[in-house]
């Protein structure tokens, strides 16, 4: 309307907009992220003319100018209830690190449908939070008549079945160095159910979800040692990807150094230490250099597996704190991440994984 | 024999009648002003009568030659003007009433009678008709009190008064119309009381006076019309600018250039012949019209023809105590109808897309359609110029429409006549509607096809009595009438419609009602100073339950005519004073339903069964009732008519009241019953006016005369009660956008037209800023809470002007025309010019837009922000009129040029701020015509 | 007077005329189940029931929908229509149209039925001059009319509380007193229960027709959500009547794909042996644009071929938010054949909610047969898919929450009937849950797997405490990230037009 009767809005107000509290301190864990963290409120905004307005609370780095903030929440009300894993997320995002406190801070700013009309921001207020991260690994599981546990899915032997270890560069890479019979075998998601289940199709890895057919079983031509990757990058129901299996007579396993006792010490065991006694895996009877415990309880501190309840064979890898290969070689201190795991060894390549244990 | 001359000009009187008083002889006087009488007896009184001047009577004693003089009369108070069942003298009208006649007409190639009456009289509104060939206008007399019945008039034609659900105007030639008079205000038109609550149009054709010779005169009209205008869409190239400014895939566009608008219209052609013939015999008059329309439009594929007869004979007998008229009106439609839907669709297709395309993966029929998925695009708009291709659309009709009046003096009681009307109106339609399968809109349904046809009967039986008194010793003339009146309704038409393409069973929908009515009038002139007059009729519809049937309506009204006074006589300056008050309540039933008091039982179509097992079931609805009453509208009516010098400036001023009690209105109902909505006695309306008209002969003198008209009308209407104890609002006024959005509501204390809206927030530049209204309820959401009222569609005031101007053989005449303190809501804009609607769209197309994006800027739809409440003021020149006329002996020949819609003053943004009832959306456009008319009479 | 004495001519038929020939009774139950199907007489809901809106959105399912799903986790719609947008925010007022054509149906069909037990009485049928022998038919109608009137108050007393109330003894004219939402529940219950036994045992009926299982299944719904209603929750009963639902002979076929229960043929492709009660729709008989023919084309928009749902095209309404996508493991990917969510170029976030591209789309419905033909309506306009309101997986899932709230029953045939739909959506039975995996939190996320888009969801998470007050979701409360609301948006508003008609009404408070 071009009429004198228009409502005309200052585009270029200011008021004074407080976000409460002016600080906060969160620690994120595995159990607290559902829960309520804070109840972040302001006052609410009136300008000239009555208009909605959405209130929209940031995050930013400390040294950060809000041009690219973390939308921590918006509201048209006055306050937003703001629980643990939101947080964590606004951490991760700008980029906290799991178990590490870091300090942030958060304003509110009030704005109009048309970002034309000038938002009205908040002093700064500071967040420390440290943040949690879950594991992101997806683990996969032998099975077959080649494998320790037989055509087992984990059912019958209480989920005991090998676990596949995990490229450090690509976690679509497993491997596995060790023992097969002469016989068949497939690679599990999820223990106690055939699916979804890996195996071969076409020259690729194939997979059956669940909704899809059981791709073929994968085979080991004769008893002994193989270096098994398996690349299950793209694969679906109906689509082999990018992916790539292949299964390598290993030449030199046979004839390794095998350990009496593999131990795992440091001070993510609180009663143990770095001075021991060891936590000592189980060997396998099938494949003397695979090496497992189940439900092992770890606080967070620093793990290292060494041979022999002794340091002159020990390994270590400070790149992730479930995953890893040690050299035996000085290795450095594995970041353990607390929690219950199922830990899997093997000594003739020093990898590992730890593989929590869900609740 | 003689020369019949008048005063002024001293120029021949044509038509005059020269009657030997109380005898059957008698004749009129030709183009000469000649007469010639036979067989006089000596000693008897000739008589000399012509309209507008004084009679003369002049005692015959033998002469050979009498030459007669006849002096204006001073105030043509003695003229006589129609009324509600019967007529009277200008000078005892009590009421608010106005004639326009034939000399004011609007000019030009007129096809709709009512048309003629735009801007002629104050209280009249005539909104023009849209530019579809065959259109009529919308006629409101005092803007109609009404919220859901009809707003129509009541038109009464030579005396029968039409069906308002159907009063095809477009029947009657306007070049056989003599005049319109119009009974504005209740206490006249309350004799009328079942229909007259909108204003009752008394329209009189045209007849041949007695004892006149053969007159053949033919005219013929032709005219070009081209739209004035186009709606501001994006060209071609500013629509790929916009794509690629706004990120938008490009992909989506095309290569062309394409005007669509330019592609659907032409130059439309009107050719329109009338001709004429006429003679009065010594107590016959005969005159035939014949007409023939020929009309292209100027949206292709619309045309329109039509021709009439219209028949006028009237026979006297028993010395003239005995008059019998004859009037028919016939005539034959052919109305082509072009798919409406390409007007809105030129203005949204793609114009980088081109008219024609032979790509199987992106046509239909040689037209370029959109496809999605390799399918047809079912969301996207349809090609304009396809669309008007693949339609084959036409109604014909034919109407017969007839009266017989028989009116007789009975010569044994002085004062005493009868009056008696029986009239047929007959319409029998037949309409078509053929899309092929062929083509972008036939595609999914296997192209589709409805018929219709028809018949509507109106059958009229009416009777009266009229007795005249004069008693000497009051000085009081009486006039009594009273009357009866029965009018039967028959409407019925039979529908067939296709379903994938196959013809579905036959649908019959037959309509009838009926009326009754009882009147009667009583009139004095007091002293030839004070005239009474009161009116009551008792009326019955069909439409109502026995209980409510019948409804009392009656008027009563009185004048003044200070004229008549000495002081007024002597004043010099003063010519005409009167002051007149009526009061009168009339009735309203027109409601569209037949039987809402009636138990019924609607059964299902075959398309909407119910499946019970593997069996379909058609279900059968029971509907609520209504207990339904007569709808009363009450109004008081003063008025002024004033003259001064000689009547060379005559005015007249009114003033109304009017309460409309029991308002039929479409309305919610509680729930419970078998219906949520309905036609209920709810409701009232206050409304208000002031008229004013004016006239005045600038000039007058033997070759040059110089008439202008002016009147002025403010009104408004204000809802002063509505459903319900907390009289709800109402929404109304569907807009396109959406399904089921409407713009405006009915609210007490509002006019019924007022916008719902929310009201836009705009930066200190005058910008609106997208989606920030004001939040009127302060709880920081904006809901449909947050919508107010604002502006209104119904103008405060309307006016127009009108000049006539005459020199020797050339005349010049224009009229102007205008509205203001009226809104209209751009639905054009709102839903064209927001990027969603541009780019957002449910396929792989894009939509084109009004220029109003431009300025918007609007992301999303805002379809009730009031940026699109546009002031619609307006001043039209609505035609300008050159004439010549070149006489001669045998033949004059009258040569014109016309020009209509010439200019539109107004700021209004959309493409004509004429809209009926506010909501502009894609119109047919209004053309503007230039007439070249030429016409001789053989004398 | 006589003159002005005219009679109906054409279509419309007198109540003489009509109520003595015993074949127009069927003609008149058949409205009552009309009244929920679709909108009026004609196709294409043309000469609607409800006025003071579209046909087409006056449709009772297509209400029921919009307001059971746009207010919840599952659905979020693109268009601009007055009010719509308005669900999804959870911020609609007492002036909302879809909110009160809701209401008008809800009354509207009370109404109807109503009228159907007036003109069906026995002294009416003498009257009449109905024949003994036609007069079974008629008894059974008026069985079915009460069940569909104690269904539509069922409705009523669910979305608005209290309603006004209105039987065959009350005059339609005189507006109806308010009967609160207890006891409400009370008449509902009442009326379900005195006919329990009355009306046509459990699958005699023909398909579309309420029988003895329907009014079971409404039962044990009115019980499930009693605490709600009435403050007293009914658990024992939602097992006695789900157990009897669930023993009347209805079964799960584990071997054919979830999607069959939605598409065209689903009358007749298997689907119809789980169905216990359906509206019914066909592409060229039963032609609305409400019921089914809403939930095809509306979820069709952006790369969805309109062709591959066997309809003329999408109308590019609604999607899903991100936060239900996340109820199937693996979203996108998820094993869970009920997971039909459609990617391709839509985004899971949803930044703008009138863009159709913003949250994944489902693909749920489909107007094509299990082989893959399109439905009857060569125009592409009309589907021919049956609405389940109440199918055997409802009954299932309804018995194990019942027992989880102490109800009584076995868990272990509540994971059994749980296991029975998780082996249809997986195909095998790699997925099935334990005893101990069996939860609430499990019940309602599985209820949303289970039975999202057929109109559940706004009940379902109003029980579970989680639709106002709690639980978060893209755009509740006009926000993005979604935040909660306050407790009266539990209910919907009296529609102000019916409060300012009728004085015995209350506003729900917080309007
Ligand atoms: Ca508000
Ligand atoms: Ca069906």
């Amino acid at each position: 309307s071009e009429d004198e009767e228009q409502f005309t809005l200052d585009t270029n107000q200011s008021r004074k907009l407080n976000l409460s509290p002016q600080s906060g301190s969160f620690v994120v864990t595995s159990d607290n992220r559902d829960q309520l963290a804070e109840r972040f409120n302001w006052d609410a905004i009136t300008l000239d003319l009555p208009v909605a307005m959405t209130y929209t609370v940031q995050v930013d780095s400390i040294t950060g100018d809000y041009s690219k903030p973390y939308v921590l929440a918006q509201s048209s009300g006055v306050d937003a209830a703001i629980n643990y894993s939101q947080l964590n997320d606004a951490a991760l995002a700008l980029g906290g690190e799991n178990g590490t406190s870091l300090a942030f801070k958060a304003r509110v700013i009030a704005t109009t449908n048309d970002p034309t009309v000038k938002a009205i921001a908040s002093d700064d207020i500071s967040l420390t939070i440290t943040p949690y991260v879950g594991y992101p690994f997806n683990p996969l599981y032998l099975v077959g008549a080649a494998t320790a546990p037989g055509w087992d899915n984990g059912s019958g032997n209480d989920k005991t079945n090998p676990a596949l270890f995990i490229d450090l560069e690509d976690n679509n890479v497993y491997r596995y160095t060790g023992y097969f019979n002469a016989d068949e075998f497939k690679v599990l998601s999820s223990l106690g159910n055939w699916q979804p289940q890996y195996g071969g199709r076409n020259g690729k890895v194939g997979v059956n979800d669940g909704n899809g057919s059981d791709p073929d079983n994968l085979v080991a031509p004769a008893a002994g040692y193989y270096d098994f990757v398996i690349d299950i990058t793209g694969v679906t129901n109906t689509s082999e990807g990018e992916s790539s299996v292949t299964i390598t007579p290993n030449t030199t396993a046979a004839t390794a150094a095998t350990y009496t006792s593999i131990g795992l010490l440091g001070d993510a065991f609180p009663d143990n230490g770095f001075g021991g006694p060891d936590i000592n895996l189980i060997q396998s009877t099938f494949d003397p250099h695979q090496w497992s415990i189940r439900n092992l309880v770890v606080g967070s501190g620093d793990i290292k597996f060494r041979a022999n309840d002794a340091w002159d064979t020990s390994w270590g890898d400070d790149t992730s704190s479930y995953i890893g290969q040690g050299s035996n070689n000085g290795d450095p201190n594995i970041p353990a991440s607390a929690g219950t795991y199922n830990v899997f060894f093997n000594d003739l390549d020093g990898r590992f994984i730890f593989i929590p244990v869900e609740e | 024999s003689g020369t019949v001359t008048e005063a002024t000009n001293n120029l021949p009187v044509l038509g005059a009648s020269v009657i030997v008083k109380g005898s059957s002889i008698g004749t009129a006087t030709d183009f000469d002003g000649k007469y010639i009488l036979n067989n006089v007896p000596e000693g008897s009184i000739i008589v000399i009568n012509y309209l507008g001047y004084a009679a003369q009577e002049i005692q015959y004693s033998g002469q050979n030659v009498i030459n007669v003089v006849l002096q204006e009369d001073a105030s043509q108070l003695d003229a006589i003007v129609l009324i509600g069942y019967g007529t009277v003298k200008q000078q005892n009208v009590t009421a608010a009433q106005t004639t326009v006649s034939d000399d004011d007409f609007n000019r030009g190639a007129i096809v709709s009678p009512g048309q003629q009456l735009a801007g002629k009289a104050a209280g009249v509104q005539v909104v023009a008709p849209s530019g579809k060939p065959g259109d009529g206008p919308t006629i409101r007399v005092r803007a109609g009190s009404t919220l859901s019945a009809t707003k129509d008039p009541l038109y009464v034609v030579d005396g029968v008064p039409l069906d308002q659900s159907n009063s095809n105007l477009n029947s009657l030639n306007p070049n056989d119309i003599e005049s319109y008079t119009i009974l504005k205000d209740a206490s006249a038109t309350a004799i009328y009381g079942n229909r007259a609550s909108n204003g009752v149009i008394l329209i009189t054709t045209k007849r041949a006076r007695l004892n006149s010779d053969w007159a053949v005169s033919y005219d013929a009209q032709f005219s070009v019309n081209k739209n004035t205008n186009s709606v501001d869409v994006l060209t071609a190239d500013q629509f790929r600018q916009l794509a690629a400014d706004r990120g938008q895939d490009l992909n989506l566009l095309g290569d062309s250039n394409t005007d669509w608008q330019n592609e659907i219209y032409q130059t439309g052609t009107r050719g329109y012949h009338n001709l004429t013939i006429s003679k009065g015999f010594e107590s016959t008059s005969l005159r035939l019209g014949l007409s023939q329309v020929n009309e292209e439009g100027t949206l292709k594929t619309s045309d329109y023809r039509r021709s009439t007869i219209n028949i006028a004979v009237t026979q006297r007998a028993f010395n003239n105590d005995l008059k019998l008229t004859y009037t028919a009106q016939g005539a034959l439609e052919e109305i082509g109808n072009a798919d409406g839907g390409a007007i809105g669709s030129a203005i949204v297709f793609d114009p980088t897309r081109p008219v024609r395309s032979t790509d199987p993966g992106n046509s239909v029929n040689g037209f370029y359609e959109f496809y999605t998925n390799g399918g047809l695009e079912v969301n996207a708009p349809k090609n304009p110029v396809g669309l008007l291709e693949s339609l084959d659309d036409e109604t014909d009709n034919s109407q017969i429409r007839m009266n017989l009046n028989a009116n007789y003096k009975i010569p044994f009681v002085e004062g005493l006549s009868l009056d008696g009307n029986a009239g047929f109106d007959y319409n029998e339609f037949d309409a078509y509607s053929i899309r092929s399968a062929n083509s972008g809109a036939g595609f999914f349904g296997n192209g589709s096809i409805f018929l219709n046809e028809g018949i509507r009967r109106n059958i009229l039986l009416n009777g009266r009595i009229d007795y005249k008194k004069t008693l000497d010793n009051l000085g009081t003339d009486v006039e009594a009438t009273a009357g009866g009146a029965y009018q039967d309704f028959t409407r019925q038409n039979t529908t067939i419609s296709s379903l994938n393409g196959a013809l579905l069973d036959p649908r019959f929908f037959p309509t009838d009602n009926r009326l009754v009515s009882f009147f009667g009038r009583l009139t004095f002139d007091i002293q030839d100073f004070v005239v009474l007059s009161g009116s009551l009729s008792r009326d019955g519809s069909s439409r109502f339950s026995t209980e409510e049937r019948f409804g009392t309506f009656g008027g009563a009204s009185v004048a003044l005519k200070f004229t008549n006074l000495d002081f007024i006589q002597n004043s010099g300056f003063i010519s005409q004073l009167k002051l007149r008050g009526g009061y009168g309540v009339t009735g309203q039933q027109e409601i569209g339903e037949q039987f809402s008091f009636l138990q019924v039982f609607t059964p299902g179509q075959p398309e909407a069964q119910v499946q019970f097992g593997d069996r379909f079931v058609p279900t059968i609805r029971p509907e609520g009732t209504q207990d339904l009453k007569w709808e009363e509208t009450a109004q008081y009516n003063v008025g002024l008519d004033l003259g001064f010098f000689n009547d060379r400036l005559t005015g007249s001023a009114d003033a109304y009241y009017r309460e409309t009690s029991d308002l039929l209105q479409f309305a919610p109902i509680a729930a419970g019953g078998l219906e949520n909505f309905g036609i209920q006695n709810v409701g009232n309306t206050l409304s208000r006016g002031l008229e004013f008209g004016l006239d005045a002969k600038l000039v007058e003198s033997e070759n040059f005369n110089w008439n202008i008209g002016a009147n002025l009308t403010f009104s408004e209407i204000e809802i002063t009660n509505l459903a319900g104890p907390n009289n709800n609002p109402v929404a109304v006024g569907g807009i396109a956008g959406g399904v089921g959005n409407t713009i405006q509501e009915w609210a007490v204390g509002s006019d019924p037209s007022s916008f719902h809206i929310f009201r836009q927030v705009y930066d200190q530049e005058g910008n609106p800023l997208d989606g920030v209204f004001l939040d009127t309820n302060g709880d920081n959401l904006i809901n449909s809470a947050d919508r107010v009222r604002y502006k209104k569609a119904n103008p405060d005031a309307y006016y127009g002007f009108t000049s006539n101007l005459n020199y020797k053989n050339l005349s010049l005449s224009f009229t102007l025309r205008g509205s203001a303190g009226l809104y209209n809501y751009n639905n054009v804009d709102s839903n064209s010019a927001t990027y969603s609607n541009i780019f957002n769209n449910p396929g792989d197309f894009y939509t084109n837009s009004t220029t109003d994006i431009f300025d918007s800027q609007f992301t999303d739809p805002q379809y009730f922000s009031d940026y699109y409440i546009q002031k619609a003021d307006f001043l039209k020149l609505d035609n300008a009129t050159i004439g010549y006329t070149f006489p001669g002996d045998r033949v004059d020949i009258r040569t014109s040029i016309t020009g209509t819609n010439l200019f539109t003053i107004t700021d209004y943004d959309g493409l004509d701020p004429e809209v009926s009832g506010g909501i502009d959306n894609t119109i047919y456009p209004r053309s503007r015509s230039f007439v070249l008319g030429i016409g001789f009479t053989l004398k | 007077e006589d003159t002005l004495d005219l009679q109906p001519r054409g279509e419309q038929i007198t109540e003489g005329q009509l109520l003595s020939d015993p074949a127009a009774y069927e003609g008149l139950i058949a409205k009552v189940y009309g009244g929920i199907t679709l909108g009026g007489q004609g196709g294409g809901d043309a000469d609607a029931d409800i006025q003071g809106i579209d046909g087409g959105f006056s449709s009772y399912t297509r209400n029921l929908w919009k307001l059971s799903e746009l207010p919840t986790d599952e659905a979020v719609i693109a268009w601009g229509d007055e009010g719509i947008q308005d669900f999804q925010r959870q911020q609609w007022s007492d002036g909302n149209q879809y909110i009160r054509a809701m209401y008008s149906r809800i009354t509207y069909q009370v109404a109807l039925a109503n009228d159907f037990l007036k003109n069906t009485t026995e002294a009416k049928l003498d009257q009449n001059g109905i024949q003994e022998s036609d007069r079974v038919n008629i008894r059974a109608y008026r069985n079915e009319a009460r069940f569909l009137r104690a269904f539509s108050y069922y409705h009523g007393m669910d979305m608005f509380g209290g309603m006004p109330f209105q039987d065959e003894t009350t005059d339609p004219k005189i507006p109806g007193q308010l009967i609160e939402r207890a006891d409400l529940f009370t008449y509902i219950e009442s009326e379900l229960l005195d006919i329990e036994d009355k009306i046509t045992p459990a699958r005699m009926n023909p398909y579309g027709r309420a029988d003895q299982a329907t009014v079971w299944m409404t039962l044990a719904k009115l019980y499930l959500n009693a605490d709600v209603y009435t403050g007293t929750a009914r658990n024992t009963e939602v097992i006695t009547y789900t157990e009897k639902v669930i023993t009347a002979g209805y079964s799960v076929d584990t071997s054919k794909p979830y999607q069959n229960l939605f598409l065209a043929d689903n009358g007749s492709n298997g689907s119809q042996n789980e169905f216990i009660w359906t509206i019914n729709y066909d592409g060229l008989k039963t032609r609305t644009f409400g019921g089914t023919t809403f939930l095809t084309h509306a979820p069709v928009g952006g790369k969805m071929d309109a062709g591959n749902f066997g309809i003329n095209g999408g109308w590019a309404g609604i999607r899903t938010t991100p936060q239900f996508v996340e109820l199937f493991p693996g979203e996108e990917n998820s094993a869970d054949g009920r997971e039909l969510f459609f990617t391709q170029d839509q985004t899971k976030k949803i930044a703008d909610q009138s863009k159709f591209t913003n949250g994944f789309a489902i693909s749920k419905f489909k107007n094509v047969n299990v082989d893959g033909t399109a439905g009857s309506d060569p125009s592409g306009d009309f589907v021919d898919i049956d609405f389940p309101v109440f199918r055997l997986a409802d009954a299932y899932l309804m018995y194990a929450e019942a027992n989880l709230r102490g109800g009584g029953g076995s868990t272990g045939q509540a994971v059994n009937y749980i296991n029975i739909l998780r082996e249809r959506a997986y195909g095998n039975s790699g997925s099935n849950i334990a005893a101990n995996d069996l939860n609430l939190t499990f019940i309602l996320a599985e209820r949303g797997r289970e039975l999202y888009w057929e109109t559940h969801r706004r009940q379902d998470l109003i029980r579970f405490n989680q639709f106002s007050v709690n639980g978060t979701w893209a755009w509740k409360g006009n926000v993005q990230s979604g935040i909660t609301t306050p407790q009266f948006r539990d209910l919907f508003p009296v529609p102000a037009e019916q409060l300012n008609l009728n004085d015995n009404l209350i506003q729900n408070p917080g309007y």
